[in-house]
């Protein structure tokens, strides 16, 4: 590991890793769920209408100080995912029709206030907002990794990575809470009506949570990679399980794959090369989750593209089509 | 004109009382003035219904006749305009736990990652209730009503890789699972074999035995009569109603379905009148 | 700003803002009539990923250009790299989509976000570089169009020309593949050829529009538009060509407000201005709009509440609905205490003679009526032909006479 010395990791490298796995992971979970509910754009939709929540957050409170600005992202996002569902319903467009055309109108509405308002002249800018700041987040307190023990130097931790630790949990437990509820609206939605678990009551519980995850990622890692995480981890598991519990667990672990690779990708392989810049490092985040889809796609033991060739030419049925297997 | 309202539809309910009811033992389901629009087109014409106590119906009628639409608008899972529905003589809201719904198997993803155990279990969540989990013992009795429908060695199996009619089996054992006192199923022998079609027979069968009412829409006029008790002929509106053996005539066949049935067709059937 | 605006809007702003309102329209029309056809195909959300797969290309065009003429700021390279990596990202939703694994909407994310995603990693390697003029990739994103070269507006105005050409020229294929894909294939259409094409044209549009409306908003223009249109028609080419108008009116006006004044990026303006007349066209458009529908909705379930009234007193049952009740008491043809007046029984006879011959109608021909809209509506004389409700009304007599009758 030539050029990273320890100090540097753990006041550089391991803050920002940290911030970038819980984005990730926050996302990746209520992803599954968007995923097998075809609702993937979602997750595009809402990191999207961020922008205007920031900056009418901004304008309201005046500062650039976080919490402003979280809840307003977060009032944006309820107001995005609340509009879909009514011109949705209004409209009888095919729902990412309607996205594209709720989100775009928000994020153009944010981006006129932004250049008309003197948020332009704060550290407010929409590229922030796409790209996030992952390698921005300094922890400058540990000295060394025994420190990472120490209560006073945990009590340092940085607002965002304790935040988005907070949301991590509380994704986790409502989903962990809610799976059976979750699992039996997204695969049949009339069922669970006539048992009595309301499908359009868990599917607003599961945006206000999708919400609330890219609400406390974006901030750290943009808006791009929130989108990537909330599909590539769940699409990467869903070719290699079909038990939904595990599917979930599998892309935890994918996310988490992802978002170390691809920094070791854009902070660790441009030095090793010798190059003096690291690269982006959300960006490179997505490349590897959509480099690990592509791998996945090919290679995966029964559902990717070379097991069902060689499958194919063993036999005529195919697996995964309904009605093929004999009894 | 046993169960028939002709062209005074209106009165249809009058007769549509089987015989031999108790009148103290509410009907399974009630239905009076049900009228349901889709896209602002009648789909169900003020329909009433006195359903049997118990026993196997079946709901037959022609293509587009409103059949699924029935069944739907009864489990309240689409809007009606008007019209009053109870089940064991009370709002269906209220005896949610003893209704047991196997939709049209055409509406379900099956490429979601779940067992064939999972889909029988899902039928255990109404009793389980908000926010318990599923535990051991849950599955250890979805696994019994796998059994029930042949289907245990398959309860590893991702529902997508079974037959059509393993598929219907395994819905089947869902709907056992719920231990209904109504059940609703929605063309559960389409596109099935031979052989889960006789497992299909022997479950409603089980179920009549044990005291409990299934509306089932069925395509296939030949069995009617040799299966079920009673039938309901829809038409957008109720057409006939009552026991199988005064409702199930050629005439009243012939005029439902708008002559469309060949003579052939017909003679087919072992028919009643 | 009115002041400034109006000159604009007459082509009298100045060429350079000339040229480029101009090519706005040219572009909106070209957007229209492409993102018309990815709507009725159902694929309209593909141009999201389409606009954000470009980002590698345009940091590759401007690497290559740099390489190759010493100045990476170079339009022909930049648009030229942004065409073929959102081809490449076309490519591979379709083929992400393909496996019964991902829906399309997954595969749209996906190729959104690890495209963008490597186009935010050239573009850090970019902004290390030592060359200046980099400014100009930030424009992408939002759209400007103040300071464009007037070779650039130039550019851009004729390869929008050329986009609403072929789309035109090639308007029967891309409609019938659109209306009934199955029977284009059986026709012998190549279907994925001209699946292609459309997601061709979007991606021209895209590639043209980034330096207009910016890569995030271009989305809008091929999606709003034809949603808009939908509420005025739904016949394929008036559908078409109105979108085409909605989308070169509001790309013209928002130009051109964004030229009226500074600190207006013509992206957002553009895009409001379509969402503006998205609002308009859903509620008052004629026929479909909400306003209208309403009013029909409300009618129609009036007009069962009516009918449904009056059989119950033409047979002497008590009126149980609500609405039902509400209606016939205004009419004068119930009572309070629920009795039917002499005008309402002969109301209520009229309209049960009606439903006998609708209901004759649904034994007689039970999928014309199944189809029906206006069955049991109105009445059967003003929906089908005369000779035709005279026969339903001789069978109906005979019927009720074999069975007794009523």
């Amino acid at each position: 590991m030539a050029g990273i010395d320890g100090i540097d990791f753990l006041q550089l490298d391991m803050p920002a890793i940290l911030l970038a796995v819980l984005a990730a992971v926050a996302c990746a979970i209520p992803g599954n769920f968007l995923v097998l509910r075809r609702q993937s754009l979602l997750g595009d939709a809402i990191s999207h209408v961020v922008l205007p929540g920031i900056v009418i957050g901004f304008l309201l409170s005046g500062t650039t100080s976080t919490w402003p600005m979280l809840l307003g992202a977060g009032a944006a996002a309820i107001v995005a995912v609340a509009l879909i569902e009514l011109v949705r319903r209004l409209s009888g467009l095919e729902s990412g029709a309607v996205m594209g055309i709720v989100f775009t109108s928000m994020f153009a509405a944010g981006v006129l206030i932004l250049e008309r308002s003197e948020a332009r002249n704060v550290h407010i800018d929409v590229q922030h907002a796409l790209y996030g700041n992952i390698e921005g987040t300094v922890w400058l307190e540990p000295a060394s990794i025994r420190d990472l023990l120490d209560p006073a130097i945990l009590a340092t931790t940085p607002g965002e990575i304790a935040r988005l630790a907070v949301v991590v949990l509380v994704i986790a437990v409502l989903v962990v809470a809610f799976f059976k509820e979750l699992r039996i609206t997204t695969f049949d939605p009339g069922l669970a009506a006539t048992l009595g678990f309301s499908p359009g009551l868990v599917s607003a519980g599961l945006v206000l949570l999708a919400a609330l995850a890219a609400v406390a990622a974006f901030d750290a890692v943009g808006s791009i990679l929130v989108i990537a995480m909330f599909v590539c981890p769940p699409a990467i598991a869903r070719h290699l399980t079909d038990h939904l519990a595990m599917q979930v667990v599998l892309s935890v672990v994918a996310a988490v794959a992802a978002a170390l690779s691809g920094y070791v990708l854009a902070a660790f392989v441009p030095l090793w090369l010798g190059y003096g810049h690291a690269f982006n490092v959300a960006g490179a985040m997505a490349v590897t989750a959509g480099l690990m889809l592509a791998v996945v796609m090919l290679f995966a033991p029964r559902y990717g593209w070379l097991a069902r060739r060689l499958a194919g030419s063993r036999s005529a049925g195919v697996a995964g089509s309904p009605g093929t297997v004999a009894d | 004109m046993d169960g028939r309202g002709t062209s005074g539809w209106s009165t249809a309910a009058v007769h549509l009382l089987p015989q031999g009811d108790t009148p103290d033992i509410p009907p399974a389901l009630e239905v009076s003035g049900l009228t349901v629009v889709y896209d602002r087109k009648p789909a169900l014409w003020d329909i009433s219904y006195r359903s049997p106590t118990e026993g196997l119906v079946a709901i037959v009628g022609p293509n587009g006749a409103g059949k699924s639409t029935f069944l739907k608008a009864v489990l309240g899972l689409v809007p009606r305009v008007s019209g009053k529905v109870e089940l064991l003589g009370e709002p269906a809201g209220k005896v949610r736990g003893r209704i047991g719904y196997v939709p049209q198997r055409t509406a379900v993803d099956w490429s979601f990652p779940t067992t064939a155990l999972d889909v029988v279990a899902m039928g255990l969540y109404g009793r389980i209730g908000w926010l318990r989990p599923v535990r051991r013992h849950h599955l250890a009795r979805a696994r019994r009503y796998l059994a029930d429908v042949g289907m245990e060695a398959f309860a590893d199996r991702q529902i997508g890789q079974l037959s059509g009619g393993q598929q219907q089996r395994v819905f089947l054992a869902r709907a056992l699972a719920q231990e209904a006192s109504v059940y609703f199923m929605d063309e559960p022998l389409v596109g099935v074999d031979a052989a889960t079609e006789s497992v299909i027979f022997d479950i409603l069968r089980r179920l009549r035995r044990d005291g409990r009412t299934v509306f089932c829409v069925h395509h296939d006029l030949q069995s009617v009569s040799r299966h079920f008790d009673h039938v309901l002929i829809l038409n957008m509106r109720s057409f006939a109603a009552g026991p199988v053996d005064r409702v199930f005539t050629a005439e009243n066949l012939q005029e439902a379905y708008g002559g469309r049935l060949a003579p052939g067709e017909l003679s087919g059937l072992r028919l009643s009148g | 700003m009115i002041g400034e605006l109006l000159p604009i809007l007459l082509l009298q702003g100045g060429y350079n803002t000339t040229i480029v309102c101009i090519g706005a329209a040219m572009l909106g029309a070209a957007s229209g009539m492409a993102g018309s056809f990815a709507l009725l195909r159902k694929r309209a959300m593909v141009s999201d990923a389409i606009s954000h797969a470009t980002l590698p290309g345009v940091c590759l065009g401007f690497i290559a250009a740099l390489w190759f003429i010493g100045a990476g700021r170079s339009l022909p390279f930049i648009l030229a790299g942004a065409a073929l990596s959102a081809m490449a990202g076309v490519v591979l939703v379709d083929l992400v989509r393909r496996s019964d694994r991902l829906g399309e909407d997954s595969a749209i994310a996906v190729v959104l976000s690890t495209f963008y995603g490597l186009g935010m990693v050239l573009l850090s390697y970019i902004q290390t570089l030592p060359t200046a003029g980099q400014a100009g990739l930030e424009g992408m994103l939002l759209g400007a169009t103040a300071g464009m070269l007037r070779f650039e507006a130039e550019m851009i105005a004729i390869a929008a020309l050329v986009l609403l050409v072929v789309t035109i020229l090639l308007f029967k294929e891309l409609g019938l593949v659109c209306f009934d894909p199955e029977f284009a294939r059986a026709g012998g259409w190549p279907v994925r050829l001209l699946d292609l094409l459309i997601m061709s044209l979007v991606t021209g549009v895209v590639v043209i529009g980034l330096k207009t409306v910016g890569l995030v908003l271009i989305v809008a223009l091929l999606v709003i538009p034809p949603a808009a249109a939908l509420y005025w028609s739904r016949r394929l080419a008036p559908m078409v060509f109105t979108a085409a108008l909605i989308a070169a009116a509001g790309a013209y006006v928002g130009a051109a407000i964004s030229a009226s004044a500074p600190d207006l990026p013509t992206g957002p303006v553009i895009v409001l201005t379509l969402a503006a007349l998205f609002v308009f066209s859903l509620l008052f458009a004629p026929k479909r709009g909400l306003v209208v529908a309403m009013i029909a909705l409300v009618r129609h379930r009036m007009t069962i509440a009516e009918r449904q009234g009056l059989l119950a007193l033409a047979t002497r049952r008590s009126v149980s609905q609500p609405l039902s009740r509400v209606l016939l008491l205004r009419r004068g043809w119930m009572d309070a205490a629920g009795n039917a007046t002499t005008g309402g029984l002969s109301q209520a006879r009229l309209v049960q003679r009606d439903q006998a011959l609708w209901d004759r109608y649904l034994l007689d021909y039970p999928e014309d009526a199944f189809a029906c809209r206006e069955w049991s509506m109105r009445f059967i004389e003003e929906v089908l032909p005369g000779d035709l409700v005279a026969e339903l009304d001789r069978r109906t007599v005979e019927a009720s006479l074999r069975t007794g009758g009523v």
